[in-house]
């Protein structure tokens, strides 16, 4: 049909085009696109393979297929995007709509089946129903967790929050901490009776959740209140929030040691043989491709035939030959009497269960309440919920309770799931910021819908992924389902920019319209009717569009059943129900008693008897409110509705029912009551405080006096120099900042000078290197940041994927110069530095075109999941390996750069044997003159200069060219154009400027400088594996770089760079420090190891001290003190109420308290991103704007 | 306005500071330097160590930690010219992190350094160092392409590569009959590397190969593609923390199939992370073979408890130790003495020698598995090993026999006999034939005496892998027991059961016995009483089946009426009213068809009740032990007993019997000798079912307790039975001895002599 076209004349046929309708011309596009991928993989005879032909079949056969099975299904999913874009409104696109997921499901399956029979073999696939649901279930409830707590900060507090897991974590650790106490000790060794013990789980979740809760208030109020004071853009806060992170990780390491832990509120949870659920399920096995079998080959299906009678059955298996069918379906086992099962033990159960309950009672909450009120107030707009007497750090406070209380309730409940280390929770942080976006940023709804979506894809994916990987030998592509949420969600972001959330609230709004348009009179009578005999069911609201009350009966009684289904479970499983209690009661205790472990003394004994009873009592409770609340909630929902449909079909008005009269009025009398207690507290401290306080505010008087004095002088004097020295701006005029700039620079120097070597005779060598290391990892991270402040801090494109580039810079000069034995390519570097750049760029530009409606905050999680996709197929996909034996994970064995002529010489001399010599037996060879012995005998090395010291001067020699360009176009008229857009799009659109491809321009050029920076990584690393890409290893760190070294300003970067590499370094020396006594910092590490110790062993000496310092706060009034130390205080009072002689036990494995100082060094990069935040919430180095020359005769005013 | 002063102020602070520190350094080095040229006592050397203390590694850091720092300790206190240090860096697990580590490592002035752990940071580590001319040995990195000297130089390494222990997992696997295995690995270089190792070593094809991040948290559809595949095993390329997920995950799906893996997760340290050893049972792993740990280091570590892989910890250990002794040697070049050192290095985790790239070639291969059966805790035993040049070995064809022994219930007291007559013909069997490579063992478990505790004993026994079993005494136990067995195919030798209905071979295949059966005792017992001039005996037996089976026995060959037969629960705490009944039925004679206890607790009843009265039992309580049981022989005084004749008694093991002061049943103590050896020697023949084999075993077989053949039933028709009888008085102590016998053809007569 096409090729019909083509014959035509062209200018004509181009015309046609243009003038063709976009629905149209897609749907051309695609169609040839997916014939030529379809032909392709049929027939080896796409335009892929022809390309395959130019280059002589110099291209892997691998990545021909590879690319046209994207191909295709990248037009299934074009289809899907014209019909969200381009089909008119009404019935035929809301079925399409509605059919699009599983129209993607086939084509994906089609691809597959395509490949398979082009490849000649073929995959077996298999959907196990129940497995998936369940599968589902605790994805999705492992990420809501986390994602629940994200939104609600994001909402409420307007940053995206990188600790969000690190609360996950803390409540994981709270389980364990419980677990240690004397009280729930005794259970660890109880053994296994079939009995579920409930009491450690309710206790656990309900400390997990205020607990962290409380340390999420903590937080808040220490670290994010003064960002809030200073009016901090969201980006400040996320990076101290990444620093919030390593603090806490860090303390979690050094208090619970780095083993992994496991929660088990008793052993019976964790019988997975016995304690699980068994669900009957169905199984589907597709065979896709090549199906025909040998000539004596039988396929037996498994579809049974029931020959048999009802009561006794016989089932028989179909044996089919000559071919497989395509799908199989069965729901009984291979013997074709058992049915199949699905299993799922009771505490992965546990996890959905937990968590989606408490995301409901949460949503409740926000809904239903005043507080939830208050706190969308807040959310919605800060300053008129402030005018309105809102307390809006109080709904700060709350959300941020809430926020990390949900999560730390998640964690607690996951820890039971999985043994887990401080490492864990961070693996499912970046997972759960990809939910959040899909359900639309701040939207709770739209996060559980996404995290369902998101499980699902990734339970769904999994069967299919590992079906393909053993016959294309890519058996790591089931890791693959790691990176689908991602795929998923880059996927629908192109349709949906705003994500479901925001959709869904579109496709509302609009039916409340239509409805709204339409006349409609409720038919009362009907809904009595209706009322008298489904009322729990809220039918009877439904039939007269009264949804929101409907809702309400309809969840309540749902509510109500789900509760009696759960206290049923839970009698079943417990003690109430088994013999042991009535023995307990029965007043003989020696029966109860040898279910106590053997082991135990009379007095435990005693404790195992008290605990077994409060045990009973609360299963007895659960048990009791769900026997209560089944029978009475549908029964008060009949009355309910008789008592109306009686008043409607008399057609009498109803008056106001007295129960709720009730309610009204005992809450306004709570509240009367709550009002005069605050109002008692605060006069009663208020005159305490005028009794006794008069000498805090005597002191606090005269500190504050002689303080403004100083400040005031030493402000003027420092303005009337800085005003001489024309520099009125301080750091934001370009002469300040070139002065700070040098400062920081000395510093910085004088530091790395600092960096101690050990006295050796080569230590002017180790010197050199130690030198040129610093050097090359600062290069890297440098120019990484310049190319972030282009993207980030000049266009405003939040690039979330800076490891994203320089990973393509660092994989492809890897793959192409490794050499070709070892699944490379051999080209000489300088090609190959040139063409990653080049493909870098390239990156850069396509990335630009379909993100351009995408908001900020969705562009960064486009690119952070480009990032973690690159990551995973790096384990993956057997093309991005090299340099390895058969075909381990990971890139190594490339050429380094000037190597060889470097140690060498120009040419290279032969061994004994008449084989080249390697760069290594060159340097060790004296007779040989090289660059290296030159300089090495120039700087007095006593050796060859180390190769290091190259790669250094290539790495200074690309930041300043870097530097340098990037410097002089940004002077430049675009330079500017850049800056209009980051600050008004729209705005700069209305200039003429085509903001789309200063945009690309932008991302190109960035992503080639990144990709060079890559380059020159995988040189200095010599080899490195998916790690490599560890988002928290890279890109965070150069965030942390650009946000600390001053947005917008690329001297800044410079900084920044150079105190993120230094920290790494000069903590080293701490970490180094603490082995050996006569390295620096050895007094330094012992001293901290000696307050750890007091710290860990004297809680309550230093909550008593906190107490004194607060108390003294008080008295002068230093608010930020006193609240420092209250918290702190309170920290430790809940540690020497929780933590005992066995959390030491437990924690240090070899019984002596010591501070890894590793974990002080994660502690110390934390505290130094936080603080230096927190006093320069623009960064050391601020942008300096153009400004134009002051009129004379006015003062400088600070702003 | 207040920041920015602050911030300002600071920034001054910061920099006078570090300008203080510039020169401040200077005149710290030339300190340091004065005193070190006054006073050297020791010399101290720095050892570098590169631990994962974060990162994916971290929860195994402390144990590589202990390792080293405990190897430092060793040395030094080895000898006391040098002072050794540990000096540790934090590594993580990837290339950024070592890099920057190994150059504090070099800046602090080590002479070698022992890590990394990750292959990752060993290769980044080793650019630094190895510019800086530092040798490193790695305790744990085992990608291939380390073994490229060229690329890695100064690189050694304590543990083999990837690509060596790809053979050994397969051949694991082949020797265990796995047909259709799959690959649940891990996609990090580790995984991925030693999965296509085992890929390419396995002959045939793999049923799946599946990689998993090892971050994740959920394997369930993994394990669930496995099964739907209908793979018949599954070996997990893992680290300890997956491999517990994955095992759970196996448990809850109800999988049943068979479980390897590789080093990762070997060891002790794997049941640790378990809450429910028994989801390991039946796992078999690969670990480097330690060949023998040297030294003491392994104990400590184990005594230590610190969770790690134990197997890291030893080379982490071994790399320090390396390093030291090479610095002892010459420290003027570590890379030369390194390789010195580590030529027949003895170390904890083996015997190790350096090849030219500085790989090791490993000492082959432990072949090690989990028991787990869900009552008690786990257990991990090496049961094998493999090496390149001799493929699987197992060290000596072990064939383990199991034993059936009444150790608690009614015939508790007997069971010590039995035991020694079982544990002696495993000796003897092993001296016998344990110089051609076969080693026997018994696995003893108890039967209990009943059918509930044999027949969960007989599953242990299918469980631990007995290939037969003597056994079991009881006869409700051998019921209950052979049911297991048989379906199992397990054939048994019962030493002591002899009711009746056991002689069915429909209802009880494979077992076999050499006492024989009760219908046989039956009528010399009736024959017994009848030459005594009984003319109205009544006969008190158990309830259960050995003793209603005999008491109907008894019944049968009696001719005439019965004055009573009344039966009592074995666990009866008292007989008085059956005593009473006896005595009011006016009965001549009490046929007591009872176990020793019981027999002396009925003695004692009919001795309170005054009762004058015949006394006759059956085998069950007959020999010396009865006395031992009675406070007052006297009450055992003219008692009468059947027990089987032991006809001529072949060997020694009577007169050993005889030598020990073990009062049993004598005639059963030397079935079960018999039953024993018997089972041991048909193992050892080629027959084709176990049934034959011990068939043709049994055929005019010439045990302790007589010449024995099996009747086509399994049955052996006996040798006849002995009359014995007890006297005593108030004077002298009890007395037992045989005065006539009985035989099928010629009925009570009496003995020779």
């Amino acid at each position: 049909m096409d090729s019909e076209h083509e014959s035509k004349d062209k200018s004509s046929l181009s015309l046609r085009w243009q003038e063709l309708p976009r629905l149209k011309r897609r749907l051309v596009i695609a169609t040839v696109v997916a014939i030529d991928a379809i032909l392709g993989l049929l027939f080896q005879s796409g335009i892929g393979n022809g390309i395959d032909a130019i280059l002589l079949g110099n291209l892997p056969n691998d990545m021909v297929w590879l690319s046209q099975s994207i191909q295709l299904i990248s037009m299934g999913f074009l289809l899907v995007k014209v019909v969200f874009d381009d089909v008119q409104h009404g019935w035929l696109r809301t079925v399409l709509m509605a059919f699009s997921p599983l129209f993607l499901l086939f084509v994906v399956l089609f691809t597959i089946e395509l490949l398979m029979i082009g490849l000649d073999t073929s995959a077996v696939i298999y959907f196990n129903l129940s497995s998936i649901g369940f599968s589902t279930l605790t994805w999705s409830s492992t990420y809501l967790a986390i994602a629940v707590g994200c939104t609600l900060t994001y909402s409420v507090q307007r940053y995206g929050n990188f600790a969000q897991s690190e609360f996950f974590m803390l409540g994981m650790y709270v389980a364990i901490m419980i677990v240690w106490m004397d009280y729930f000790f005794p259970l660890v060794s109880v053994p296994k009776d079939g009995v579920l013990v409930w009491t450690v789980l309710l206790w656990t979740l309900l400390g997990a959740f205020v607990l962290t809760g409380l340390a999420g208030i903590i937080i808040d109020r220490l670290v994010f209140r003064g960002f809030r004071d200073r009016k901090s853009s969201a980006d400040v806060m996320m990076i101290a929030s990444l620093g919030v992170a390593l603090i806490l990780r860090a303390i979690v390491y050094l208090r619970f040691g780095a083993g992994t832990k496991l929660f088990e509120p008793d052993i019976d949870w964790r019988i997975a043989r016995e304690q699980r659920f068994e669900a009957p399920t169905m199984l589907t096995k597709l065979n896709l491709g090549d199906r025909s079998l040998a000539s004596d080959a039988t396929y037996t299906h498994g579809s049974c035939e029931n020959v048999g009678t009802a009561s006794n059955p016989v089932y028989e298996k179909v044996v089919s030959e000559g071919s497989k069918p395509i799908a199989d379906v069965y729901s009984v086992g291979s013997d074709c009497v058992t049915e199949l099962t699905a299993n799922y033990s009771y505490y992965n159960a546990a996890m959905p269960f937990v968590i989606f309950a408490s995301v409901g009672l949460l949503l409740l909450l926000l809904t239903k309440t005043r507080l939830g009120r208050r706190m969308r107030a807040v959310a919605d707009n800060p300053e008129l919920a402030a005018s309105c007497g809102i307390n809006v750090e109080r709904v700060h406070m709350m959300s941020a309770f809430l926020s990390a209380g949900i999560s730390g309730l998640g964690g607690a409940i996951f820890a039971m799931t999985i043994r887990y280390s401080p490492e864990t929770g961070f693996t499912l942080l970046l997972p759960a910021f990809a939910v959040i976006v899909l359900g639309t940023i701040g939207s709770i709804p739209g996060a559980i819908v996404g995290a369902l979506l998101i499980g699902f894809v990734r339970s769904v994916s999994s069967p299919i992924l590992m079906g393909i990987g053993t016959p294309l030998d890519r058996s790591n592509y089931a890791n693959l389902a790691e990176v689908m949420p991602y795929v998923m969600i880059i996927a629908i972001l192109l349709v949906m920019p705003k994500g479901i959330g925001d959709a869904y609230d579109k496709w509302n709004i609009k039916r409340i319209r239509t409805r709204a348009a339409e006349d409609f009179t409720p038919n009362v009578k009907r809904a009595s009717i209706l009322g008298i005999f489904f009322a729990p069911l809220g039918l009877h609201h439904f039939s007269v569009r009264n949804s929101l009350r409907g809702q309400r009966y309809l969840l309540g009684t749902f509510a109500a059943y789900i509760t009696y289904v759960f206290s049923r479970f839970v009698k079943e499983h417990s003690i109430a129900d088994s013999d042991i209690f009535n023995t307990l009661t029965g007043g003989d205790k020696t029966i109860a008693l040898s279910h106590a472990p053997e082991t135990y003394t009379a007095v435990q004994q005693e404790a195992w008897l008290s605990f077994m009873q409060a045990e009973h009592v609360l299963v007895e409770l659960i048990s009791g409110i769900g026997m209560l609340l089944w029978p009475a909630v549908p029964i008060l929902f009949y009355l309910i509705a008789w008592r109306e449909a009686y008043f409607t079909l008399q057609g009498k008005e109803m008056k106001k029912s007295a129960p709720f009269a009730g309610i009204a009025f005992v809450s306004s009398r709570w509240d009367a009551v709550s009002t005069r207690c605050g109002t008692m507290w605060r006069e009663t401290t208020q005159a305490v405080d005028a009794k006794i306080g008069f000498i805090g505010v005597h002191a606090h008087r005269l500190v504050n006096t002689g303080k403004t004095k100083v400040l005031d002088t030493v402000v003027d004097k420092r303005n009337s120099a800085l005003k001489k020295l024309n520099m009125s701006y301080g750091r934001e005029s370009e002469l300040g900042s070139w002065v700070l700039f040098g400062i920081l620079a000395i510093v910085m120097a004088c530091l790395i000078y600092w960096l101690p070597v050990a006295d050796s005779d080569q230590a002017s060598f180790v010197k050199t290197l130690q030198l040129s290391n610093v050097m090359v990892t600062f290069a890297i991270f440098a120019i990484l940041a310049l190319s972030l402040n282009l993207h980030t801090g000049v266009t405003g494109q939040l690039n979330f994927g800076v490891i994203f580039f320089a990973a393509i810079g660092a994989i492809t000069v890897g793959i192409l110069t490794a050499p070709k034995e070892l699944h490379g390519y051999d080209w000489p570097i300088a090609y190959a530095v040139m063409f990653s750049m080049f493909l870098g760029a390239l990156a850069g530009w396509f990335l630009a075109y379909p993100t351009a409606r995408l908001r900020s905050d969705y562009f960064a999680i486009i690119t952070i999941s480009l990032g973690e996709i690159v990551r995973v197929l790096l384990s993956g996909e057997p093309l991005l390996r090299a340099g390895s034996w058969g075909s381990a994970v990971g890139i190594s064995r490339y050429k380094l750069p000037l190597q060889e002529w470097w140690f060498c010489g120009d040419s290279v001399p032969n061994d004994a044997n008449g084989n080249p010599l390697s760069p290594v037996a060159c340097s060790r060879d004296d007779s040989i003159q090289s660059m290296a012995a030159t300089v090495g005998e120039w700087l007095n090395l006593g050796q060859p200069a180390p190769y290091m010291f190259v790669l250094a001067v290539i790495g200074l020699t690309g930041l300043i060219l870097s530097w340098w360009l990037l410097n002089t176009v940004l002077k430049s008229p675009w330079g500017r154009i850049l800056r209009a857009i980051r600050e008004d799009e729209e705005v700069a659109q209305h200039h003429g400027h085509d903001v789309l491809r200063h945009k690309a321009a932008s991302l190109a050029l960035g992503a080639s400088i990144a990709a060079f920076a890559g380059a020159l990584w995988a040189w200095k690393l010599t080899g490195f594996q998916p790690s490599f890409m560890s988002p928290a290893k890279t890109t965070f760190l150069v965030w942390a770089a650009f946000i600390i070294g001053g947005v917008g300003n690329n001297r800044g970067m410079i900084i920044g760079a150079s105190i993120i590499v230094l920290m790494e370094f000069v903590f080293n020396v701490l970490v180094a420090g603490q082995g050996s006594s006569d390295l620096p910092l050895n007094e330094v590490a012992a001293t901290i190891d000696g307050w750890f110790e007091w710290l860990v062993i004297e809680q309550v000496q230093v909550m008593w001290i906190c107490i004194a310092i607060v108390l003294l706060a008080h008295l002068v009034k230093w608010e930020s003190v006193r609240e420092t130390f209250f918290w702190i205080g309170l920290l430790f009072a809940c540690g020497s109420f929780f933590f005992d002689e066995r959390s030491i036990e437990e924690a240090y494995p070899t019984g002596v308290v010591r501070a890894g100082m590793a974990y002080v060094k994660v502690l110390l990069i934390g505290l130094l991103i936080v603080f230096s935040l927190r006093y320069n919430p623009k960064g050391l180095l601020p942008e300096v704007p153009y400004r134009p020359p002051h009129p004379a005769g006015k003062g400088v005013e600070e702003q | 306005m207040n920041n920015k002063l602050l911030t300002t102020l600071m920034a001054l602070a910061f920099m006078t500071a570090a300008l203080a520190g510039c020169t401040s350094n200077d005149e710290d080095e030339s300190e340091d330097d004065s005193t070190e040229e006054t006073d050297v006592v020791t010399d101290v050397v720095k050892i570098g160590f590169l631990n994962p203390a974060t990162g994916p590694l971290a929860q195994d850091a402390a144990g590589f930690e202990y390792g080293a720092l405990q190897a430092a300790i060793d040395l030094n206190a080895a000898q006391n010219t040098t002072t050794f240090e540990v000096v540790v860096a934090d590594s993580g697990c990837d290339g950024t992190t070592g890099a920057a580590a190994a150059q504090t490592l070099a800046d602090a002035g080590v002479v070698a350094v022992a890590g990394a752990a990750c292959s990752g940071a060993s290769m980044a580590a080793n650019a630094v160092l190895s510019a800086a001319g530092i040798p490193m040995i790695s305790y744990a990195s085992t990608n291939p392409s380390l073994s490229n000297a060229t690329a890695y130089p100064d690189f050694f390494r304590v543990v083999p590569s990837d690509a060596i222990q790809g053979p050994a997992a397969a051949a694991m696997m082949a020797t265990l009959d796995a047909e259709s295995p799959a690959i649940l690995h891990m996609t990090n270089d580790y995984g991925s590397g030693f999965a296509d190792a085992i890929e390419g070593a396995w002959d045939g094809d793999v049923c799946a190969k599946i990689g998993y991040a090892e971050t994740a948290t959920d394997i369930s559809s993994e394990v669930a593609q496995i099964a739907n595949a209908g793979c018949d095993s599954v070996f997990m390329v893992s680290y300890v923390t997956d491999a517990a997920l994955i095992l759970n995950e196996v448990a809850t799906q109800g999988l049943d199939i068979m479980l390897f893996s590789g080093d990762g997760p070997a060891g002790e340290g794997l049941l640790e992370e378990l809450s429910d050893d028994s989801v390991a049972d039946g796992l078999t792993v690969t670990t480097p073979r330690a060949g023998s740990s040297f030294g003491d280091f392994e104990a400590r570590y184990v005594a230590a408890d610190i969770p790690s892989i134990k197997q890291y910890v030893l080379t982490s250990y071994d790399a320090v130790t390396i390093i030291g002794e090479a610095y002892n040697l010459n420290g003027t070049d570590m890379s030369g003495s390194i390789s010195t050192v580590g030529t027949a290095f003895e170390g904890a985790s083996g015997l190790h020698t350096f090849l030219d790239n500085g790989d090791v070639g490993g000492a082959g291969y432990d072949i090690c598995d989990y028991y787990a059966d869900g009552a008690s805790d786990g257990e991990y035993e090496c049961v094998a090993y493999w090496t390149v040049a001799e493929g699987v070995v197992i060290p000596a064809e072990v064939i383990k026999l199991g034993f059936m022994n009444p150790l608690t219930g009614p015939l508790a007291q007997d069971a010590a006999g039995f035991q020694y007559g079982a544990q002696q013909a495993i000796v003897d069997l092993n001296a016998m034939y344990g110089d051609f490579g076969v080693e026997f063992q018994l696995v003893e478990v108890d039967s209990g005496c009943d059918g509930t505790t044999a027949a969960a004993a007989a599953q242990t026994l299918v469980d631990s892998g007995v290939i037969a079993v003597g056994g079991a005494a009881c006869s409700g136990a051998t019921m209950a027991a052979n049911a297991v067995l048989s379906a199992a195919g397990i054939p048994m030798i019962s030493y002591a059961s002899t009711n009746p209905s056991l002689s069915n071979a429909t209802a009880y295949p494979d077992f076999f016995r050499i006492v024989p059966s009760d219908a046989i005792q039956g009528p010399a017992a009736a024959a017994m009483m009848a030459s005594m001039n009984v003319s109205n005996p009544a006969i008190i037996h158990m309830t259960n089946d050995y003793g209603s089976g005999f008491a109907d026995a008894i019944e049968d060959a009696w001719d005439g009426e019965l004055c009573q037969k009344i039966g009592y629960s074995e666990t009866a705490t008292s007989v008085a009213s059956e005593i009473t009944q006896i005595s009011n039925a006016g009965c001549d004679a009490v046929f007591m068809v009872s176990y020793v206890t019981d027999a002396a607790l009925i003695l004692n009843e009919i001795s309170t009740q005054g009762l004058d009265i015949k006394l006759f039992s059956g085998d069950g309580p007959a020999g010396e032990g009865l006395l031992e049981e009675l406070s007052d022989d006297v009450v055992a005084d003219g008692l009468y007993v059947t027990t089987p004749r032991a006809g001529d008694s072949f060997g020694d093991f009577s007169d050993r019997y005889d030598a020990t002061n073990i009062t049993s049943i004598k005639s059963y103590v030397l079935t079960s000798y018999d039953s024993i050896m018997m089972l041991g020697q048909a193992a050892l023949t080629d027959a084709d079912t176990p049934s034959e084999a011990i068939n043709s075993v049994g055929t005019a077989y010439e045990g302790a307790s007589g010449l024995h053949t099996f009747l086509a039933n399994g049955d052996v028709g006996g040798d006849g039975y002995d009359i014995c009888g007890y006297a005593a008085s108030d004077a002298a102590d009890g007395t037992f001895t045989c005065t006539k016998y009985w035989t099928v053809a010629g009925g009570v007569e009496d003995n020779a002599e």
